[in-house]
């Protein structure tokens, strides 16, 4: 049987040119930055993958709120999956501030109120996804990762403005395009869209994934519908 | 073979000469920028760390030197992280959908 | 007999099919592998981990946010605590001063100077100070005051600003970036 092709690659293609555009330009186009040097470069990954995270952590959110409402298997498996790329994506933040904190401020790690939200958010999403997995069936797996999802999104608005509201800490403030460097705004902004597109497509896959295997649990749960001795579904009546 | 000794004796008349030129190029030298002296030692106007090419690489003037390997750390770590996710969604789904032609056939 | 499949639910952007909505939510629809709940081990190691990020989410909390609401003080706060500073453990953070470092690489000693608006103190470092460490940048310095009004650091951090500028480019100079207070961090 052939399948039809799946429209979201669509999207992850293109973010996947638009990504290798972006890296390229911030990698061998774009001139060295005053002070940092080489290591300046780390920008051009680091800020589009921070405001990815929240960005589509935010996305988790409003669909937390709508599969709270319809209870559609869709929107939960969407939800999750969005859950998951928001955890890939504040894991690789961490990670990379770390790496890109010890050429520049010096240290990899240090309990800045910025720093600390941080860790929070990736703590508290990864949560949401353990919390999941406690659940008895799908319904109440929806309703609990639901929930989570809305209460650690908390953090998301305090991790953004944690920079205006407690000033002094190693963190940036935010910075503006005035404070980049024209330069550099293309290929910032090539990859802060790019990353975008991948989440959303990572987000469809895995949103696919689950369905897939809810569409499995619908056939073992389906009247006559009974176990093999390997585990697989029998349906009876097509056996004799 | 009179000749020979003559130009020999000659070599160290020679290196004489050519001495002062040595001397010549390695004065400016003695001026190069001193980066932490608040003197602008090679007289071309600007002082210690202002003088970026000849202080960008001094420890206290805040640059940066090189640093390609936390760039290459940074920028693999996260390419890694995409791939890594993106393979286990899709090997997961085929997987998935794998079993339901199975099961398909099956009946 | 009605196949699931039949009435199944579709994604907006998919032709799979999936659960229909009522055995989507009914109990006993779950996933022979998957949806079950976990049992011995798993439940054990879930546990574990809820009980570990509980843990760590108390630890951060407590011990991170309540000590660092404020991450350091100004050369001002510090001199104008006058003899009650002196050797408590402490964070300052400050501009480096036109003028004042003092790097000696043979033996790893930096001297210089952190100010303010209104104060000036000397630090004294055993380290070698992040290559971004310059005149005018901003730095936080961990350790305490002496009773000689000498800052001695063990660990020196560089907080600069959040330009990021090309060769060229104008920078802004003389910023103090340090001293932002809760009242006047709209600017």
């Amino acid at each position: 049987m052939k399948r039809a092709f799946d429209k979201e690659h669509i999207i992850g293609v293109i973010g996947l040119l638009m990504l290798a555009y972006g890296c390229w330009k911030a990698l061998f186009v774009v001139p060295a930055m005053n002070h940092f040097g080489e290591v300046g470069r780390i920008f051009f990954m680091h800020v589009p993958t921070a405001w990815n995270a929240l960005l589509i952590l935010t996305g988790s959110f409003i669909l937390a709120i709508g599969a709270l409402f319809n209870r559609k298997p869709s929107w939960d498996a969407a939800l999750t999956g969005s859950v998951e790329v928001g955890v890939l994506y504040t894991a690789l933040l961490v990670v990379q501030g770390s790496i890109w904190a010890r050429p520049t401020f010096g240290i990899w790690w240090t309990w800045d109120p910025r720093l600390i939200t941080a860790a929070i958010l990736l703590i508290a999403f990864a949560g949401v996804l353990s919390a999941r997995s406690f659940a008895n069936n799908q319904g109440q797996r929806l309703r609990w990762t639901a929930v989570a999802t809305i209460v650690a999104y908390i953090d998301v608005p305090i991790v953004y403005f944690i920079v205006k509201w407690l000033p002094r800490g190693i963190h940036q403030p935010h910075s503006f395009p005035s404070t980049v460097s024209t330069d550099y705004h293309l290929a910032l902004r090539f990859n802060a869209i790019a990353m975008l597109l991948l989440g959303i497509w990572m987000t469809f896959r895995r949103a696919r994934w689950i369905l897939q295997q809810n569409a499995a649990t619908a056939m073992s749960a389906a009247p006559g519908a009974a176990l093999d001795a390997e585990g697989r579904t029998m349906v009876a009546g097509v056996e004799e | 073979m009179k000749q020979l000794a003559s130009l020999l004796t000659l070599i160290p008349a020679l290196m004489m000469a050519a001495s002062p030129a040595v001397v010549m190029a390695e004065s400016p030298a003695d001026q190069r920028e001193v980066c932490d002296d608040d003197v602008d030692n090679d007289g071309d106007g600007l002082v210690d760390c202002d003088d970026i090419e000849n202080c960008s690489s001094f420890h206290t003037c805040g640059q940066i030197q090189g640093g390609w390997s936390w760039v290459i750390a940074v920028y693999g770590l996260s390419f890694a992280g995409f791939a890594g996710y993106a393979l286990y969604i899709t090997r997961g789904l085929n997987r998935a959908r794998k079993e339901e032609a199975d099961n398909d056939q099956a009946r | 007999m009605t196949r699931p499949d039949e009435q199944a639910e579709t994604l907006p952007w998919a032709g799979a099919p999936v659960a229909s909505q009522e055995q989507f939510l009914s109990p006993e629809a779950d996933h022979p592998n998957q949806g079950k709940p976990a049992q011995g081990k798993g439940k054990l190691f879930v546990a574990v981990a809820l009980i570990v990020a509980a843990a760590s989410l108390t630890w951060l909390v407590v011990g991170g946010v309540e000590q660092n609401l404020v991450y350091y003080l100004t050369p001002s706060e510090l001199t104008a605590k006058g003899d009650d500073a002196i050797g408590a453990n402490v964070r300052l953070g400050g501009m480096v001063a036109k003028d004042s470092i003092r790097w000696r690489p043979e033996e790893t000693e930096l001297k210089f100077k952190v100010k303010d608006h209104g104060a000036e103190i000397e630090v004294h470092a055993s380290s070698i100070p992040p290559e971004m460490f310059r005149e005018g940048i901003g730095v936080i310095v961990e350790g305490s005051i002496g009773s000689d009004g000498i800052f001695q650091t063990r660990r020196l951090m560089v907080r600069h600003s959040n330009e990021y500028k090309a060769p060229g480019d104008q920078e802004t100079v003389d910023l103090d970036y340090m001293s932002q207070t809760l009242e006047d961090n709209g600017t």
